[in-house]
């Protein structure tokens, strides 16, 4: 199978992460595949262009997806399950893209898969559907989806404020930073600080770091057999090992040498994507 | 921006579960009980059988006694996931210093900060009519110094 990312164009930037196409060789049919994936602290417009799948998560133990549909905030571990021709073409937001460039009540989504045809008019979702599936190139996809993004979004496009340019620097750090200091550069009081950041994200920005530190833990580990635990947990400042252990388990429902041993995340089925620009 | 954005906005079972715990922030009973039903229910589960009664009469009771004894009380929601059509579960973080005693806790000054499970039951009009609250009891007792 093959994952390609993109960038965003200039103006898009600070509100979405890449636009991504993953997709099977010719032919390739899978039966069965299982592929997981901690929280990660984006949310995602997808289009399924190949054949319905469905996932598996605290929540849904077993839950077929809608065709095309928005991607709200995980707060834990989920599967996908993959049968048939794979072919997806997706946006990924920064934490506050949703609400910031299409006025979407963000928190409504987490931990749900809603179908776009709820959000957006039915016909322009198949119609865009139908225009990704004409074109093989995985660039021209990614090209239509920046157009559908750039149609849908506030005019003018918005300029970040105080909440994005948090929420982008707990991304940055990897949730490893003090968010008193995220409210004191955002010259805010901490409950109006906390109560903008919960609608523009999903999440409080304290429990948005935890996630986004378990996400790069996740990164840090993907496809090794063996890893130096102590190293890991001294890069993440995790104050002891209880600590460290019961992160992992709230958000994977695993331990740490659990959840090396049996993950199957994307990392070990595709080569790491080099996100390249739009042309 | 397409209306049925606003459709699903209105639909909304979350919207009065965050609103409620925002008022709860504001320190604000009468706003909370605004969006719950006038017969709805409350099991404050750590309390045991104390801790079941009406929003309008042991909730209000509590929260105004709460309020009272720890004058900055706040939270913070981390989280609000629906379970069901009519059941929303929100992570809450809820912080105080004491001042008074409470519930049998003579003050001592100190504060608390205790991770809280919110479950919210909606009817069809999206009113509160349940709502079950569970925190680690034991563990907030000893942040005041209780045990």
């Amino acid at each position: 199978m093959n994952y390609f990312k993109f960038t965003p164009c200039e103006a898009l930037r600070p509100f979405v992460e890449c636009y991504y196409v993953w997709q099977s060789e010719e032919g390739e049919l899978l039966s069965q595949f299982m592929v997981e994936s901690p929280p990660n602290g984006f949310c995602s417009i997808v289009f399924n262009l190949g054949d319905p799948y469905s996932i598996q998560s605290q929540k849904y133990p077993s839950l077929q997806v809608p065709l095309h549909f928005l991607c709200g905030q995980n707060i834990h571990s989920y599967k996908l399950i993959l049968n048939g021709r794979l072919s997806m073409a997706g946006i990924v937001f920064k934490p506050t893209g949703l609400a910031s460039l299409l006025h979407l009540p963000v928190y409504e989504y987490t931990e749900e898969r809603v179908d776009l045809r709820q959000i957006f008019a039915p016909q322009e979702i198949e119609a865009t559907a139908d225009l990704l599936r004409q074109q093989q190139s995985a660039n021209e996809r990614a090209r239509l989806l920046e157009d559908f993004l750039l149609k849908h979004a506030v005019d003018p496009l918005p300029q970040p404020d105080a909440i994005d340019e948090a929420a982008c620097q707990i991304v940055a750090s990897n949730g490893l930073l003090h968010i008193n200091d995220l409210i004191r550069n955002a010259c805010m009081s901490r409950r109006n600080f906390e109560r903008r950041f919960f609608k523009k994200v999903g999440l409080s920005p304290k429990y948005y770091a935890r996630i986004r530190r378990m996400s790069y833990i996740g990164n840090l580990i993907a496809g090794k057999s063996k890893v130096d635990w102590a190293s890991i947990f001294y890069t993440c400042e995790y104050y002891d090992q209880s600590h460290f252990s019961k992160d992992f388990i709230e958000f994977t429902g695993r331990t740490p040498q659990q959840y090396l041993q049996e993950n199957r995340e994307l990392a070990h089925f595709v080569k790491k994507p080099r996100e390249e620009p739009l042309h | 921006m397409n209306p049925t954005v606003n459709q699903q906005k209105e639909l909304s079972l979350k919207n009065a579960c965050v609103k409620f715990l925002f008022a709860y922030q504001q320190r604000n009973i009468e706003k909370m009980l605004s969006y719950c039903s006038a017969d709805g229910t409350i099991d404050f589960e750590p309390l045991g059988n104390e801790g079941k009664g009406y929003i309008h009469e042991l909730g209000k009771g509590l929260w105004t006694a709460l309020i009272d004894s720890f004058p900055d009380l706040d939270n913070t929601v981390d989280a609000a996931v629906a379970e069901d059509e009519q059941t929303v579960r929100c992570q809450v973080v809820i912080r105080g210093t004491q001042e008074k005693d409470f519930a049998g806790i003579s003050s001592k000054g100190r504060s608390f900060d205790s991770d809280h499970i919110f479950i919210f039951r909606l009817d069809p009009n999206n009113k509160i009519n349940h709502i079950q609250v569970s925190w680690n009891h034991t563990d907030f007792q000893r942040q005041l110094g209780a045990l």
